[in-house]
């Protein structure tokens, strides 16, 4: 081996501890780039290969009822494939402990797999013409109960409980997350149950012989998505055309992209972050080693050692532990990427998993680790070919010494012998300070980027739950109903207080964007659902009239300003409204409207309504749960209480996600601040082995050091954190979508914690330093030069 | 100078384990040293002039023998009794000097005195005080970096003097002075020597440096090769190099 690669190799040895410091945070950096974005991939191609093999709708269609024949007119369509018709019935559901949760019955054909949206059956078959009574159950709903081919499943269907037995287990491409509706997006496996039953069976069952209300399509390969939707939007118009959901659009597929576009952004974040954390560590530590080889990079310049031979002898450090560090990065991140994409299938219950490794995501993050490498190196490795032979070979003990000087503060207050000397130190080298308070900034922002992810989504849902939801439980119907249906509802007992309200399913235009949402009209004056209005903006004065309070998300996306006008096409035709005020809600796309404007709009002859906020009598909620589904239309009946639960449920995932990029953060954290200690203590050998000689103790040398960490700590503290919220904020936005947005939230207790967890971490990681220079060879110490 | 005997090494040895060899710095050291007694160790590199000076600073532990100082047993310290013996009875100064960098030259003294006495404005008039003694009273301000080498290793005599130590132990002190300002240097601990009676144990290869000894112990492959005793020590004055 070359003499110098042996050199190298050697002076990494001897640095053991710092080096391997430095290949950790590499590696870090290295292996969530390759689990993150390789996880990432594996549930992207995942989820494609899961619609490709199961033929996922290009576009659905909902209407109020249509002959089962308007299937035959859009199959003849040039550009359609295929199309599969359905009936879609939401209804109750009874558990064996007598619980009411929420069904939807998904009516098919027993003739075959469906065309469009076929389902993968994990166990038992699909339905036959032959069956009576039998039900394909979705898989989500059949593992949390521990379901069975076999078992009995019993929705009501027409207010009856209606025994169904279970022929086969199967997963949905549209239900990989098992969410209702788009403004319903959480998986509730518990609480929802998606049946799939023969399609002449349930038409007879609901008394809608012949009749279907969803069809699914494949656009022919190659043709224009939009085109086909309008030519299927002039046939399916006479039906009460009231929804068109895209397979982006889709709420499974809407939530799992949410996960997906996560995944990307913290991919890309972590890695770069780290990357950057990387190469500061190596800046660090590469200036350090030049400085105290200077008699050394004299001697090889006056053995004859080209410039460019030492520049690149000392750029070998970097690159040997950027190397170092991508073996053992993609070592950690390919296992990591597989359990990461285990873990999610799993949880998610993806049918089809594909899981690989991607040499370009490898090759990616050596590359990347290694440009890191040369940019920490370079400078430090320019000013190693600059030094002169002679100067750097001299041996004279002034040039150990960094200039001392007084501090800035040390000008305006008097500070006491035991401070001055840790402040100077913080003061004494600008460019070591600067690169160490940049480290310490930069974990306060991994620390809270983790943390901060953690506390909006908990901000969130606090105060969706408890300030803008107000109800105890949401009733949804079929279809509309009259008021008189409010009369029966107040009877049951345990319900105090009903508010009706309508929601539709609504395409807004403003100039030329189109966003699709949910209308909810509810009376002005509701104290069920709080509007988060502007200051000085009260619901009535917003609702007033042909107004509409959207939510931000909306208004930002459709670029309108309050006074603006905007067009609502609904089932109940096209209307002009004017846009008021936006309303800071979790949920993206929802419009309000006053229930009388929307009433007046319809035209009917008497006020109709499709759902309800309640409150409930909390002693007897289970009971009156029961009672409403009992009452004829009724969807399905959400209590608050349990989609929070649900929303906890779901949290568990999310925690496990905030928890590894947390200990991410610490480790890199630990390490980076491990080695800015220790150069920056055994960079003062010397001073301290001169103490520890005349007599000073080694608690005072460690309360010295230490106190000169919780100096820098102060320096930092206030542009760590801050600079730590601003990262969060942004990436916190990089979750916002039509589903819900992410308000950026940070706890105070939380920004505390960060102080004190890097706080902590300083004192420890100076520790190592701190023993090494207690147990110093004072005699040898204290002759040493640098 | 007093008959009494301050410091006493009996039988002392000293090895080093280097790789597979094993160094004997010093072999069945035998030396006694008066209270007030200037004391040069003179001898060639690797003679074990340093190591006899760390060990009796207590820098160093010998591997075996005793060394009495003021009538204890200091080889049997542990390391907390041994940071007390540093800082009550021997004062360094080194070849480099090795000040604080952070710290002016007053504040320098101030950090040695700071380990006993904790008021502050005495401190401060100590450390004056001390630095004017070495002839530094107007040097006060400056940092080591803004200070000549001569200047640098008064300060750090001064800080060898803060807690007023019975014994003052300097490693080559001129090693890296011109003649002018070693002299400078050696003055003032002549000066101290003689008007506070400080004990000097003074560590050089220098033998010019030796003709101000009170005694001269010059040592060869980790033993006493000879001791000789200057009847009239020559003023520093009179030394060049």
């Amino acid at each position: 081996m070359n003499i110098l690669w042996r050199k190298t190799i050697r002076d990494l040895r001897a640095a053991k501890a710092q080096s391997i410091a430095l290949v950790i945070i590499v590696a870090l950096g290295v292996a969530s780039l390759i689990a993150m974005a390789g996880a990432y991939r594996d549930l992207s191609t995942s989820y494609q290969h899961t619609y490709d093999q199961l033929h996922f709708a290009d576009v659905s269609f909902t209407v109020q009822a249509a002959p089962a024949t308007v299937v035959d007119d859009i199959v003849a369509l040039p550009d359609v494939s295929a199309v599969t018709g359905r009936l879609v019935v939401d209804s109750g559901y009874i558990l064996p402990d007598n619980e009411p949760i929420r069904s939807r019955l998904i009516g098919v054909s027993p003739q075959h797999m469906p065309d469009v949206n076929a389902v993968h059956l994990s166990a038992g078959r699909f339905l036959s013409p032959d069956d009576t009574r039998a039900a394909v159950v979705e898989a989500h709903f059949a593992k949390y109960y521990g379901l069975q081919v076999g078992d009995q499943v019993t929705p009501i269907i027409n207010g009856h409980k209606t025994p169904l037995t279970i022929v086969g287990i199967a997963s949905s491409p549209e239900y990989l997350v098992v969410s209702a509706s788009k403004q319903d997006i959480m998986p509730s496996p518990r609480t929802f149950a998606v049946l799939f039953v023969s399609l002449p069976e349930l038409q007879k069952m609901v008394g809608a012989e012949g009749q279907i209300n969803n069809l699914n399509l494949l656009v022919a390969k190659g043709s224009d998505r939009a085109s086909v939707i309008d030519k299927v939007k002039g046939i399916l118009q006479p039906y009460g055309l009231s929804e068109i959901l895209t397979s982006e659009e889709v709420p499974s597929q809407a939530a799992l992209q949410i996960d997906l576009d996560g995944f990307r952004e913290s991919a890309n974040v972590m890695a770069f972050l780290m990357m950057f954390v990387a190469a500061m560590a190596m800046y660090a530590m590469l200036s350090r080693l030049i400085w105290s080889q200077r008699p050394q990079i004299g001697l090889m310049k006056a053995l004859g050692y080209s410039d460019r031979t030492v520049m690149i002898h000392f750029l070998a450090f970097t690159l040997l532990i950027a190397l170092a560090g991508s073996l053992l990065g993609i070592a950690l991140g390919l296992p990591l990427a597989h359990a990461t994409t285990s873990a999610y299938a799993t949880e998610l219950g993806i049918p089809l998993v594909q899981s690989k490794i991607y040499p370009d995501l490898i090759l990616t993050g050596v590359i990347m680790s290694l440009i890191f490498a040369v940019l920490a190196g370079i400078s430090p490795a320019l000013a190693s070919a600059r030094m002169a032979p002679a100067s750097a070979m001299r041996v004279d003990p002034s040039t150990a010494l960094a200039n001392g000087r007084i501090s800035v503060i040390e000008r305006w207050i008097r500070v006491p012998l035991g401070v001055r000397m840790p402040l100077r130190d913080v003061f004494r080298m600008p460019r070591r300070s600067l690169t160490t308070a940049l480290g310490i900034i930069l974990s306060f922002v991994l620390l809270l980027v983790g943390l901060g992810m953690m506390d909006s989504m908990n901000y969130m849902l606090s105060r969706n739950f408890q300030t803008i939801e107000r109800w105890d439980g949401l009733v949804l119907f079929n279809a509309p109903q009259p008021e008189s249906v409010l009369t029966q509802v107040k009877a049951i007992a345990g319900v105090k207080e009903v508010e009706a309200t309508l929601q539709l399913p609504v395409r807004l235009h403003a100039g030329d964007k189109e966003e699709n949402a949910l209308l909810v009209a509810l009376p002005s004056d509701s104290n069920l659902h709080v509007l988060q209005l502007p200051a000085g903006v009260t619901p009535a004065s917003a609702l007033q009239d042909d107004q509409l309070v959207l939510t931000t998300y909306l208004a930002k996306k459709l670029n309108l300003s309050p006074g603006d006008t905007l067009t609502v096409k609904s089932p109940l035709g096209d209307h002009d409204f004017t846009y008021s005020a936006a309303t800071d809600e979790m949920s993206g796309g929802v419009v309000y409207a006053a229930y009388d404007t929307i009433q007046k709009m319809s035209g009917l002859p008497v006020p109709v309504l499709n759902s309800l906020y309640l409150t409930l009598d909390a002693m007897k909620v289970k009971d009156a749960k029961q009672a409403l589904y009992h009452v004829p239309g009724v969807a399905s009946v959400q209590i608050k209480q349990d989609v929070e639960k649900d929303w906890q449920g779901m949290m568990g995932l999310f925690y496990a996600f905030v928890a590894v990029i947390f200990i991410f953060a610490f480790v890199m954290a630990f390490a980076l601040l491990f080695n800015a200690m220790t150069i920056n203590v055994l960079e003062r050998q010397r001073e301290f082995a001169t103490m520890r000689a005349i007599g000073t103790g080694g608690g005072h040398i460690a309360r010295l050091v230490q106190l000169e960490i919780v100096l820098m700590w102060l320096v930092t503290l206030i542009p760590g954190l801050a600079i730590g919220w601003w990262a969060n904020v942004r990436f916190v936005a990089t979750f916002d979508s039509e589903l819900f947005i992410f308000v950026p939230y940070i706890k105070p207790a939380t920004f505390a914690l960060t102080a004190f967890v890097i706080l902590l971490t300083m004192v420890l990681s100076a520790i190592p330093a701190i023993r090494h220079i207690n147990r110093l060879d004072l005699a040898e110490a204290t002759k040493m030069i640098t | 100078m007093s008959t009494e005997t301050i410091i006493q090494m009996q039988h002392v040895n000293k090895e080093y384990q280097m790789g597979d060899v094993t160094v004997r710095a010093l072999r069945d050291l035998n030396l006694d040293i008066a209270a007030g007694e200037l004391i040069v160790l003179l001898g060639p590199s690797g003679s074990g002039k340093t190591t006899t000076l760390n060990v009796i600073g207590g820098l160093d532990r010998p591997t075996a023998g005793h060394i009495l100082v003021a009538g204890d047993d200091i080889t049997g310290y542990n390391s907390k009794k041994l940071t007390q013996y540093r800082r009550q009875k021997m004062g360094f100064v080194f070849q480099f000097f090795n000040l604080i960098p952070t710290l002016t030259a007053s504040e320098n003294v101030e950090f040695a005195l700071a380990l006993v006495e904790k008021d502050g404005k005495r401190l401060q008039d100590k450390a004056r005080d001390l630095l004017q003694m070495v002839g530094l009273n107007d040097r006060g301000d400056h940092f080591p970096s803004q200070l000549s080498g001569g200047e640098q290793q008064r300060v750090a005599i001064a800080r060898a003097l803060a807690n007023q130590p019975p014994v003052i132990l300097c490693d080559e002190p001129t090693g890296n002075l011109d003649v002018e300002t070693g002299q400078r240097v050696l003055q003032v601990m002549r000066d101290l020597n003689h008007q506070r009676n400080t004990t000097v144990v003074l560590v050089t290869h220098n033998s010019v440096i030796a003709r101000m000894a009170d005694r001269v112990v010059r040592l060869h492959n980790g033993s006493i090769a000879d001791i000789s005793e200057n009847v009239h020590p020559a003023p520093v004055s009179e030394l060049s190099w």
